[in-house]
This record gives C-alpha cells, structure tokens and sequence, in this order.
C-alpha cells in the first residue's frame, strides 16, 4: 500500500475530527496509507502576502523543511521524481503550505528562502509537493480504482460540491481546478455513485474567519451559498474546509436550512463502507443521518 | 464591504490613501480572491488590502481586540479562524 506523509493541522486534531478520521480509514480502503509527519507545528492559518513580513512564513516553512527530511519521495522517471509528496486535507493548510512552497522555489527569492530556512534551523533537503487529499484520489489513485472499492453506492444522493475559496485560487498557484467552476469533487460524488446537481456558488467566499467578530458577514454570505444549493434540488452539500463546514452547518442550524454539510471524506467513507461510528456524523450540526438513512445508507 | 474593490482602487487613483485606510472594506477582505480572478485588469486588490492592513497594524493599532471578542458560540468556531482574524487584524 502507498504511504504517503499526512500534515493534518490543528483543526483536524479537534473541531474537525470527522474530517480527519473517515480521511485515514476510508483511504485505507481506497488504497493508500496517510502517514502522520513528524513534529508538525501550526501553518499560520492564512497566507501572508506582504512580500516584506517574512515571520508569517516561518511556520509553513518549518513544516515544509521537516517534510522535505522524509525518506519516501518520488522516484523513476515520474515528472515529480525527487520531491516528496505531502498530503493535506484542510482547504487553509493546504492554501497555505502550498503558496509558502511556491514562494520558497521561485527564482529570485533564493535570499528570502536561505534566511527563512537559516531561521528555523532545519535542513531543507528536498522539494516539498503539497498534494491535496482528493488530488491523491484523482491523479495518484484514479478514479476507476476509487470506483472499485464503492460498496455503498451513493445512489440518488443529489450532492452539491462546494469547494470555498482556498482550494481553488490563486489558481496559478493552487493548481488544482477550474477557480470559477471547478469539478474534482463533483468527479468524486459521480464515482462514488451520487448525483452531483448545478451549484452557481461552488467557489464563493463563506465569510471565513470574520465569524469571529463579524458574524453577521459570515451569515449571510452562507445564507446566500445553502440558498443556492437548495434551489439545484441539493440534499446535501459536501466541503473539505472546517471552516466552510462550520460556517455552512453550525451557523445553518441556527438559522432555517435543512440540507446537512458533510465533509467529502465522511461521503466516501459512507461509500466504501465504514461504518456509522467511524463517521464522526455526532460532529455535524443538525440531522446529517436523516438524508443518509432515506437513501438506505445506513 | 464598504469601499467594495472597485471604489477602493478609485481612491487610491485620487490619491485618497488615507480614506480607504480608514475604511472598514480593507477589514472585510478575507483574501478570498474572487476580485482578482475576475479583474479585466488583472488588479490584484486582495494583495492591495493586505498592503493597507500591513500600513495600520504597523502604526500599532489593532483593529480587533482580543478581549472584545466574546460569546458562547467562541467554544464551537474552529482554532483556524481565531488564529486567521487575529494574523489579519491585530498587532
């Protein structure tokens, strides 16, 4: 089974659990073994893009150092050969670990990059290839072998895949999928048998982090995203940010909506057959089992 | 978000500088990038606010106070926004 180094962050260790551990069991199902990094320590949350405000990068770039010093890296004559791969799961890890490892190879910031590294006292021993989990799916596994391993299909469940803003932009960057309409989830619910609907708000902001002290702006930028997925006939919406999650559902929940947010993780767990204790469903805000039982999935 | 993206670049234009730095549309920018993807004129206006944040956090005043923040549903919001609001608008 391929292993491949796991940065899972600190949401994923606490208000995210149910991100994480579908994540770990269902990829075993699927075919590939996350293995937590060693001594990983906070991404900084959000990219910094102040060019001159360097102690914003010293913790993804300690992250990315300690993941360069892993053994397990590409090989042969794969395009990626000699850099290691790190798979992340949060849409912010991820949209931060992988612009601060753009910013450390790109020409002309050798300087920026020696005394960030000189910094955090940690040898940089080979480029880091910050993978998304569901790009491991796509391209490293693909989708016919996701597609062998569906024992629950996720029949007539009209999905609305949304994917927030860190996925996908900057999309020179993230590289990851189309910024206004992107389809690797979408992909994911047809593979694993559910009917993914239209959804005109996929890449939309939620609001983010101001439901901290704005939670007003946070409210109705999500009001504006269930709307929607509720008028393409969506039974359930699936994300992979905690934050999204947080600020669709639990904000949802104490508001009028009815459609459940599931992390996509949980959905392919429900496919390939983990079990209901292994869902983490008791995280999510409302009844996220009604939809699923009236589907005959659990 | 008051300036929205286009009114703020306007005033920059006049050499307005100081009404958009005082303006509350610098702090609800969550840097999600829709703007720029979008811009005829390829305006980078997330990196722009992110510049007017830096100018004012950098003269020592914050714009959110920890200790104003409050409220029980605090204990549900994940660590990754507390830690984002406060990178974004505290000293």
């Amino acid at each position: 089974m391929t292993k491949y180094a796991y940065y899972p962050g600190c949401t994923l260790y606490t208000k995210a659990r149910n991100l994480d551990l579908c994540a770990r069991k269902a990829a075993e199902k699927v075919g590939f073994e996350l293995v937590e990094m060693p001594s990983w320590n906070c991404c900084g949350a959000i990219y910094n893009a102040a060019s001159d405000d360097l102690a914003a990068q010293v913790g993804p770039v300690r992250n990315l150092a300690k993941a360069s010093q892993l053994g397990d890296r590409d090989t042969g004559d794969s395009p990626h050969a000699g850099t290691v791969p790190l798979v992340t799961l949060c849409a912010a890890c991820h949209n931060v670990l992988k612009r601060v490892a753009d910013r450390l190879s790109q020409p002309g910031n050798e300087v920026e990059r020696d005394r960030l590294i000189a910094f955090v006292d940690e040898k940089f021993e080979h480029p880091v290839r910050v993978l998304h989990y569901l790009e491991v799916l796509k391209n490293e596994i693909g989708w016919d072998k996701v597609k062998e391993r569906v024992s629950k299909p996720l029949t007539g469940l009209k999905v609305a895949s949304y994917y927030g803003c860190l996925m996908v932009r900057p999309r020179e960057v993230l590289e990851f999928d189309d910024p206004e309409n992107p389809q690797v989830m979408d992909d994911l619910m047809r593979v694993l048998g559910a009917v993914p609907t239209r959804f005109d708000f996929k890449a939309e902001c939620c609001g983010g982090y101001l439901v901290v002290n704005r939670r007003d702006v946070a409210k109705s930028a999500s009001k504006k995203i269930l709307d929607n997925a509720k008028a393409w006939g969506a039974e359930a919406i699936v994300t992979t940010c905690p934050l999204c999650q947080y600020n669709l559902d639990k904000l949802r929940a104490m508001t009028d909506g009815s459609i459940p947010v599931f992390y996509f993780t949980q959905l392919l767990g429900v496919a390939v057959g983990l079990g209901q204790d292994e869902l983490g469903l008791e995280h999510n805000a409302g009844d996220p089992v009604a939809v699923l039982k009236s589907k005959g999935l659990l | 978000m008051d300036p929205p993206p286009s009114k703020a670049i306007r005033l920059l234009q006049l050499g307005e500088a100081g009404e958009l730095l005082d303006s509350d549309g610098i702090w609800m920018c969550a840097s999600c990038l829709v703007c720029g993807t979008r811009c005829p004129r390829a305006v980078d206006y997330a990196r722009i606010a992110e510049a007017c944040r830096a100018l004012v956090l950098r003269s020592k005043q914050s714009k959110v106070d920890p200790d104003t923040v409050t409220g029980p549903e605090l204990e549900e919001i994940p660590q990754q926004a507390f830690i984002a609001i406060f990178r974004k608008s505290s000293v």
